[in-house]
């Protein structure tokens, strides 16, 4: 009895958070992404400098690889940190 | 004769001297053209805040190079690139394996166009704030129970 008041609950709450869950890469046909421009780069990691994992963000599976792999290449040439101190 | 597309980005001390620079920049330049390589696009993005200090460098003075080169150029690029005291960070990446030089000419200069419109060649407006896309540090907040 609690327990599908419980997840009922839940599912309240889950239907508050909806929010577009579209890949924004995909919107815009992207076929790779630019490891040389940290602008876009940056709405991908928190402030602690850590990828966004994509249920966050809502990038595509393929997209968010090729995201992965270009944040990688930022932080070796230092446009985006590895560790970022606030 | 085989040959690749490359992109080389490196980072230099940003308290160089001009004829220094110069110097690091022609020297890698020849190396291209020596190693059996055509330049594509050479550019210079000036200096830059690096995202964490290298070598206690706050700045780098940032080059970009893009070639069609044979697949043992990098090697030489770099065993040359880590031979400079004043350099301080290196990336290559391969963009394309047996290319046309011409096509990647022009596909080279469109895309730099591209990208010079949208960023600006080096531009240093990082002072935006990072807006995370729904960042969940709102929800652990809310979940944090406060203990008396």
């Amino acid at each position: 009895m609690s327990r599908s008041n419980n997840t009922q609950v839940e599912n309240v709450m889950r239907a508050r958070r909806r929010r577009r869950k579209n890949c924004p890469f995909c919107a815009d046909k992207v076929t790779s992404i630019d490891y040389k421009d940290p602008k876009l780069l940056r709405r991908f990691i928190t402030e602690r400098g850590k990828i966004v994992p994509r249920r966050v963000s809502g990038v595509c599976a393929r997209h968010q690889r090729g995201l992965a792999l270009a944040i990688k290449r930022g932080r070796h040439i230092a446009f985006l940190p590895f560790l970022a101190t606030e | 004769m085989i040959r690749h597309e490359y992109e080389t980005i490196y980072v230099t001390r940003p308290d160089l001297e001009e004829a220094e620079q110069l110097r690091i920049d022609e020297k890698l330049k020849g190396i291209v053209a020596n190693g059996g390589g055509d330049l594509l696009i050479f550019e210079q993005w000036g200096k830059r805040k690096l995202a964490y200090p290298i070598r206690r460098n706050l700045q780098g003075s940032y080059q970009f190079l893009q070639y069609v080169a044979p697949a043992e150029l990098p090697f030489e690029l770099e065993r040359n690139m880590n031979l400079e005291d004043t350099l301080i960070r290196y990336m290559t990446v391969k963009l394309g394996e047996n290319v046309d030089v011409e096509a990647a000419r022009t596909a080279a200069l469109e895309a730099t166009e591209r990208r010079i419109a949208r960023l600006g060649v080096g531009s240093e407006d990082e002072d935006e704030g990072d807006n995370d896309p729904d960042s969940d540090t709102s929800n652990d907040d809310a979940n944090d129970s406060e203990e008396t």
